[in-house]
């Protein structure tokens, strides 16, 4: 979505005296749309807002703007031919279930810019950001202020689009929950890079002298490398023993031992904690597509296989073979059968017969 | 008198505003943070990597600046301001914020800035909820002045 929206962008920028590239920027612009669901919302923003600032040069192809704009609408066939199916996704996190979706929604645009969420800790959810960092750099900091302040002051029609940009970019994230969400609004991304690059620019403009402006820029360098070096190291270091849950570690080997075991048991139940388990059972198990489909309306069950949520009760006879996350340890405890440990050895699920 | 009225209706409703919440986060939760998080990141980091890196990676400085840096920012939380001035209230308040930084007028930075230290040292966290709620009511005084 990133990538083809800023490929479009910039296609088109440089479309004005060239008109191929106004017509490779509006398919850039429909592949965009047709990558992630928050597309969906971002792209028609996103197009609109080009528009509005540049209205002049688009009007200005005048008949020829017929062509791009058609590639744009078989670019949402897709999406208009199938359209009870791309908005299940929506509909499934989407804030019109909450009781108070207007105040759902301005509190989780706003999140988007909690200087918090921004510079300390980041997205909570482990495969959205590197544990212990905020989204961006610290050392960014500084200069998104001088370029924010820069581009405010500049007041140019450009300056004018990229703060839209910024005041757009949440805006598809918001519309779902949890918030703040990093990778819906990862449209954002580009914006706060770009605004830190104009805070750079005007900073080396600043009517210092050349020494303290040389001791400030090795400040912010020494600063920039020390963030990028922390960065690496809680990559690679912390991040696969602390958040490998979160990239689904240990599903692989405990649906292999399942399957293994699985013709001695009626039922076989697992835990939906790591976050919809029927996905992973059907993959690794390698469960012919021809005999889920039929059954694949309810997410909570197939064939012998059913999915619980905080807890778990024996409900029927027969032996059940029981899939629960490390915490959930019921009382009395069962026959474990099997402990499945993630990459950095930590306990992910228990097994047991019951 | 339409300015000075709307200033006044709008004062009072940014005044009577409540129901924001500002976590605890001080110089105590910031230093007992320290030695849990450091003996963490050191078993993370495990036995063989040089003690060296460790010590520039996870120190009690970087870990006390960010615990800071955290508490720091809860004050400047969008959302947080939002429930201490209302909505509006946060959109007079960025402007307060724009008009200072534009006019240069330092000395109105300096308080802006220096203020969220207040409740990381435990004094007076309230003041920073009337501070915002102030400088809301001068963006809005600024707001109108400039569209005379």
């Amino acid at each position: 979505m990133t990538f083809f929206s800023i490929l479009g962008l910039v296609l088109f920028l440089y479309s004005f005296k060239k008109y191929p590239l106004f017509v490779a920027s509006s398919v850039s612009f429909g592949i965009a749309l047709n990558t992630y669901h928050g597309a969906k919302i971002w792209v028609p923003l996103f197009l609109l807002c080009i528009f509005y600032w540049y209205k002049k040069e688009i009007l200005s192809f005048g008949s020829k703007l017929l062509f791009p704009v058609l590639i744009l609408a078989i670019f949402t066939l897709p999406i208009i031919g199938n359209f009870p199916q791309s908005l299940i996704r929506g509909e499934s996190v989407g804030i019109f279930q909450n009781e108070k979706p207007l105040k759902t929604f301005i509190s989780g645009y706003l999140s988007h810019y909690s200087p918090n969420f921004l510079f300390i800790s980041g997205d909570p959810i482990g495969r959205h950001s590197v544990v212990g960092m905020g989204q961006l750099y610290i050392f960014e900091l500084p200069l998104i202020l001088l370029g924010l302040i820069a581009l405010i002051q500049a007041r140019t029609r450009d300056t004018k689009f990229f703060l839209a940009w910024l005041l757009l970019a949440p805006i598809p994230s918001a519309m779902a929950t949890p918030t703040p969400h990093a990778l819906r609004s990862i449209t954002f991304l580009p914006v706060w890079s770009i605004i830190a690059a104009y805070g750079a620019g005007s900073f080396a403009a600043f009517r210092i002298g050349n020494r303290l402006k040389l001791s400030i820029a090795l400040i912010v360098a020494l600063l920039g490398l020390y963030n990028f070096a922390t960065y690496l190291h809680l990559y690679y270091k912390h991040e696969p023993k602390l958040k490998s849950p979160d990239w689904s570690d240990g599903y692989k080997e405990m649906v292999s031992y399942v399957v293994k075991v699985a013709k001695n048991y009626e039922i076989i139940t697992i835990s939906n904690y790591y976050g919809r388990p029927y996905v992973f059972v059907l993959f690794y198990s390698e469960y012919d597509p021809r005999l889920y489909q039929p059954q694949s309306a309810d997410k909570e069950k197939f064939d012998k296989y059913e999915f619980f949520g905080t807890s778990w009760e024996k409900k029927t006879p027969g032996k059940v073979l029981v899939v629960r996350p490390k915490w959930q340890i019921p009382n009395p405890a069962p026959k474990y059968l099997k402990f499945i440990h993630g990459t950095s050895g930590d306990l992910i699920f228990r097994i047991s017969e019951e | 008198m339409i300015k000075l009225f709307l200033i006044l209706i709008f004062s009072i409703i940014i005044i009577s505003k409540t129901g924001w919440d500002l976590p605890i986060c001080n110089i105590e939760t910031a230093t007992l943070a320290i030695t849990p998080r450091i003996f963490a990141e050191q078993t993370i980091d495990g036995q063989n990597q040089p003690v060296l890196v460790t010590r520039i990676l996870h120190n009690k400085a970087g870990i006390f600046a960010q615990e800071a840096g955290r508490c720091y920012f809860n004050t400047l939380d969008p959302n947080f301001i939002a429930s201490s001035t209302t909505l509006l209230g946060l959109i007079f308040w960025l402007y307060f914020v724009y008009r200072i930084l534009i006019g240069r007028i330092w000395h109105l930075t300096a308080i802006f800035l220096l203020l969220p230290v207040l409740p990381f040292f435990n004094l007076a966290s309230l003041i920073v909820v009337y501070t915002n709620k102030l400088f809301a009511i001068i963006g809005l005084i600024f707001l109108l002045v400039k569209s005379k």
